[in-house]
């Protein structure tokens, strides 16, 4: 209170210019990159700005120096969106009824509940995808089971397929799902469900029409919480998908690795940063207009 | 429903009651304690800001219990702020004991604050909240001690010193609040809005402790609130705000009685708002009846005609009704309240307006009254007030 | 809030899908844990309790020493990181300014870029500004992403502070530095120790940023972890692995405690 605006800045400078510096810098430097090109020996040639890092995400130059379609960014793209996508719905799936069981529990459990979610939400993430390997592959522990059951079983054979992937990358992200999709249910007025059931809704109508609007903030949250990191996954992918770089954050680690390539590096994490960007701003978009038709109804 | 009871019964000995206010003042004498001269708040830029406060002038004298009132928005509590020092005036001076402390920082003014809010430190047990600001004044040993104990034995918590906060009911934490306050032994004691989180009994009788309090420190207090009914039960004089700027100071007496304008009579206690033409420069007609009255103004102009709900008569009898004629407004009873001692009325009278009559229950025992009785309304001349007529009444 | 005794409420076989959640979640972790004390050669199957790999890694020096930098720069980066959110989130909490929102938006901004785009970010600031790869570029990467998790439970803390508080304590004689030591601070500790232990259990768990930007001699567990891990699946990773687990689970246990403990005590009402 009574503080001046200049003096509020002023107490707000250092923490402010560190995030400037320490968070920002990165993502300039990116952007910075992004427009360079290649240097003969590797890394970047500062020399001249290029768009060749852009124009290599969908073509390249042949023997000839002739740009010919380049699919290997629109296809990890493509891959990367749709793991990204089936991994954010399996992961709604799960959660909306474990989230909704959780706060219907007593106190007590609802707590410990919680704290057995958060317990593998911070264990670290390649122990964790590191696990699946031990699960996952020929002979392993899924293996065991199975022949413990049925003797004559083959080998599943799942390690180094999208669909170890898939499971890893559900494995990594579900916490973030469940307890933002939590926090939306434990806030949630049971009473209104009852008013909807009193005033003749069926079961299914109330869900859809009372209670899955209600959680909509925890449900969008948790989507951006699981969304984001698995376009970005590169553990998961590198473990569990093998050799193959097949998703972006490989490709973009593959170029500032091996093919020592930065600038198409970093165009792809320009790309990246794009298409995070643009679903969110869709997201909230749909939210927006949700939110504007619920009180036009009111 | 205490107040406009007290009130009614007190009209009738008016003058008597003064002096007794007066002595009681006079007993400690009446010293200026806190004088403020223009004091003026405003926030933001000083051309356009927004006006919180516009030259309060008030002289609050030692040891009197007294109310900042109005409505919220008032500007009482930025008042209290620029007291306790929390925030600065943007003109205007403010003097204790005769000695200006407008540039004295919050932790150095002798005046301390009971917050809305009661800001108990909650990591602290009940009796270093007391000790805080004790120790902050460098005081320790045996006299911090005996004091704090003095302090936990005046609001009654000796046996809950060593609970937190958290541990304790609202007015348990109310009384942790007050002695707080009370223990560095400031000049005057704000209290902010302090009773209004308690639930309504509780009220009760916490306001009688404030006032216990008050005597038996005698230290000055200047309390903030926005129930009438409350700075009425508690205050020797009260002060009434309204945008800003100081309407009316007074006992509650003086204000109830004779309210400065339209606004305080509407404010404090219950008011019937009559509007009625003006026949001469002292005569008004309303329903059917002609008053003569004390005020003065234009022929033919639009007036507003104020008297409470306790000093209207009903005259049930039909019978009666020729020789009213000439001292009654004409009106039909269209609801009936009986709250026990009170028998209320609505009345609408015979031009369409509603009245509000409060008559004491034993008075009309045993008379039938039902809706939809025709009635004569009766008013004494020296119960009216008049203000000009705004719109919207 | 409510809890629910209407049988309709409940959503058929939730209890069951709840219970293969919890199952799914820690199946992985106590297949892994179970490993590591498998006497046996091969990493998957069991012949006997053992706790030799865990007598090994003690004797491994590049684990050590990988260990050593892991500390130093999670300790780093969580105390610089509580520090940045701590200094800003009072005043954001405490006023209403132009472009509030702008400022309270900057400290969550990094939780909407992935890791891997950090990643490689932080190694071209570096390399620009002319640091190369090691222990400080460490610290900085990691204070950055660390700052969101660091102002988390410190916003949280401040959501509801009675500001009054200190108005109340500068009204009782306290000068602002008192006021700072005996009022603020105290009630502010739960939330900065909190976010002091999400930011260094965030710092500890990360490999991307850590990948990048470390140095020959300046790589933390994770990053050697990874190595061991391409080489191939041995006893010796099972065991890093679970105990890196294992202090996981322990540090989220303490921070779960220090949490609830910080919103059971100390709310006025």
């Amino acid at each position: 209170m009574g503080r001046s605006t200049g003096k509020i800045y002023l107490s707000l400078a250092p923490s402010v210019a560190a995030i400037m510096i320490l968070f920002c810098g990165p993502l300039l430097a990116i952007v910075a990159a992004s427009f360079t090109r290649r240097a003969p020996n590797g890394g970047l040639d500062w020399s001249e700005f290029s768009v060749e890092g852009y124009v290599r995400l969908f073509a390249e130059p042949d023997l000839f120096g002739v740009l010919v379609p380049n699919y290997t960014f629109l296809s990890a793209f493509t891959r990367s969106l749709s793991l990204s996508l089936i991994t954010t719905a399996i992961c709604l799936l799960i959660a909306v009824p474990v989230a909704i069981y959780m706060s219907q529990s007593s106190h007590r459990i609802r707590n410990l509940l919680l704290l057995l979610i958060t317990i593998p939400f911070w264990a670290n993430l390649l122990a964790r995808n590191y696990a699946w390997i031990l699960i996952l592959r020929s002979d392993g522990i899924l293996d065991g089971i199975i022949r413990s059951v049925v003797p004559e079983a083959p080998q599943t054979g799942l390690l180094y397929t999208q669909y170890a992937v898939l499971i890893g990358l559900i494995y990594s992200f579900l916490p973030f799902m469940v307890l933002p999709i939590y926090a939306s249910a434990e806030r949630f007025d049971w009473r209104l469900a009852d008013a909807a059931l009193d005033l003749g809704a069926s079961r299914r109508r109330v869900f859809v029409t009372v209670i899955l609007p209600l959680l909509l903030p925890g449900i969008i949250a948790g989507s951006i919480l699981v969304f984001i990191p698995s376009m970005g996954s590169y553990i998961t992918p590198r473990l569990l998908g093998g050799g193959r770089d097949f998703l972006l954050g490989n490709l973009i680690a593959q170029q500032f690795g091996s093919a020592r390539n930065w600038a198409f590096g970093a165009s792809i994490a320009i790309a990246l940063m794009a298409s995070i960007l643009l679903a969110l701003a869709l997201v909230n978009r749909l939210s927006q207009n949700k939110s504007e038709r619920e009180v036009k109804v009111a | 429903m205490t107040i406009r009871a007290v009130g009614g019964s007190l009209s009738l000995d008016h003058q008597l009651n003064d002096d007794v206010v007066n002595r009681s003042v006079g007993l400690r004498g009446l010293s200026v304690q806190l004088a403020l001269r223009g004091v003026c708040k405003t926030y933001g830029p000083p051309a356009s800001g927004v006006r919180a406060l516009v030259d309060v002038d008030l002289d609050i004298q030692n040891g009197e219990f007294f109310s900042l009132l109005g409505p919220s928005g008032c500007g009482k509590t930025s008042l209290l702020r620029i007291l306790a020092g929390l925030e600065n005036q943007t003109a205007g001076t403010i003097s204790i004991a005769d000695r200006v402390i407008d540039d004295v920082p919050p932790f150095k003014r002798p005046v301390n604050t009971v917050f809305q809010s009661y800001a108990l430190f909650p990591h602290f047990t009940v009796r270093k909240n007391i000790a805080y600001g004790l120790v902050s004044k460098k005081i320790s040993g045996s006299d911090l001690n005996n004091r704090v104990n003095e302090m936990l034995a005046l609001v009654q918590l000796t046996d809950l010193s060593e609970r937190y906060p958290g541990q304790l009911s609202g007015g348990q934490q109310q009384r942790v609040a007050i002695a707080r306050a009370l223990a560095p032994e400031p000049d005057v004691l704000l209290l902010d809005e302090c009773l209004s989180a308690l639930d309504r009994q509780l009220r009760k009788e916490m306001q009688s402790e404030l006032k216990r309090i008050q005597r038996s420190t005698g230290v000055t207090f200047v309390f903030v609130t926005h129930d009438q009914e409350e700075a009425m039960a508690l205050s020797d004089r009260m002060a009434v705000l309204s945008e800003g700027r100081v309407v009316q100071v007074g006992t509650p007496i003086d204000i109830y009685n004779a309210p400065a304008n339209r606004f305080i009579a509407g404010f404090i206690g219950d008011m019937n708002f009559i509007r009625c033409e003006a026949l001469g420069s002292r005569r008004v007609s309303v329903a059917g009846q002609v008053l003569d009255v004390e005020h003065k103004f234009e022929p033919g102009a639009s007036v507003v005609l104020a008297v409470r709900p306790e000093c209207l008569t009903v005259d049930f009898d039909g019978s009666s009704s020729d020789r009213m004629s000439a001292a009654g407004m004409a009106g039909t009873i269209q609801d009936i309240a009986f709250t026990g001692n009170v028998l209320a009325l609505s009345i609408e009278l015979s031009d369409g307006q509603h009245l509000r009559a409060e008559l004491r229950s034993r008075d009309v025992a045993g008379k039938s009254i039902m809706p939809a009785h025709a009635v004569r309304v009766g008013v004494e001349v020296s119960d009216i007030s008049i203000y000009p007529a705004a719109a919207g009444v | 809030m409510s809890v629910s005794t209407n049988k309709w409420r409940r959503i058929t076989g939730a209890q069951w899908l709840t219970l293969v959640f919890f199952l799914f979640l820690y199946g992985p972790l106590i297949a892994l844990i179970g490993l590591s004390f498998n006497e046996n050669r091969s990493a998957t199957i069991w012949t006997g309790f053992s706790f030799d790999w865990y007598g090994r890694l003690l004797a491994n020096d590049d684990l050590l020493a990988a260990a050593r930098n892991s500390l130093i720069v999670a300790l780093s980066a969580a105390s610089l990181a509580t520090l940045i959110s701590l200094l800003a989130a009072v005043v954001i909490a405490r006023n209403r300014f132009p472009g509030r929102k702008a400022v309270d938006g900057l400290f969550s901004m990094p939780l909407l870029v992935p890791d891997i785009v950090f990643a490689i970010g932080a190694l071209l600031f570096v390399l620009t500004i002319g640091l190369s790869p090691g222990l400080l570029a460490l610290v900085m990467a990691h204070t950055a992403f660390c700052i969101p998790f660091a102002n988390l439970p410190i916003r949280a803390r401040l959501q509801g502070f009675d500001w009054a508080l200190l108005d109340a304590s500068a009204d009782l004689y306290a000068s602002r530095g008192r006021t700072m030591i005996r009022v603020l601070m105290p009630l502010m500790m739960p939330g900065i120790l909190a976010g002091f232990l999400l930011a260094f259990i965030v710092s500890l768990d990360d490999f991307i940023v850590s990948f990048f930007v470390s140095g020959p001699g300046s790589i933390t567990v994770p990053v050697y972890v990874f190595g061991l891990i391409r080489l191939g699946v041995t006893p010796e990773v099972n065991a890093i692995a679970s105990a890196i687990v294992m202090i996981s689970v322990v540090m989220t246990v303490l921070f779960f405690f220090v949490n609830s403990r910080s919103s059971r005590k100390g709310d006025p009402r």
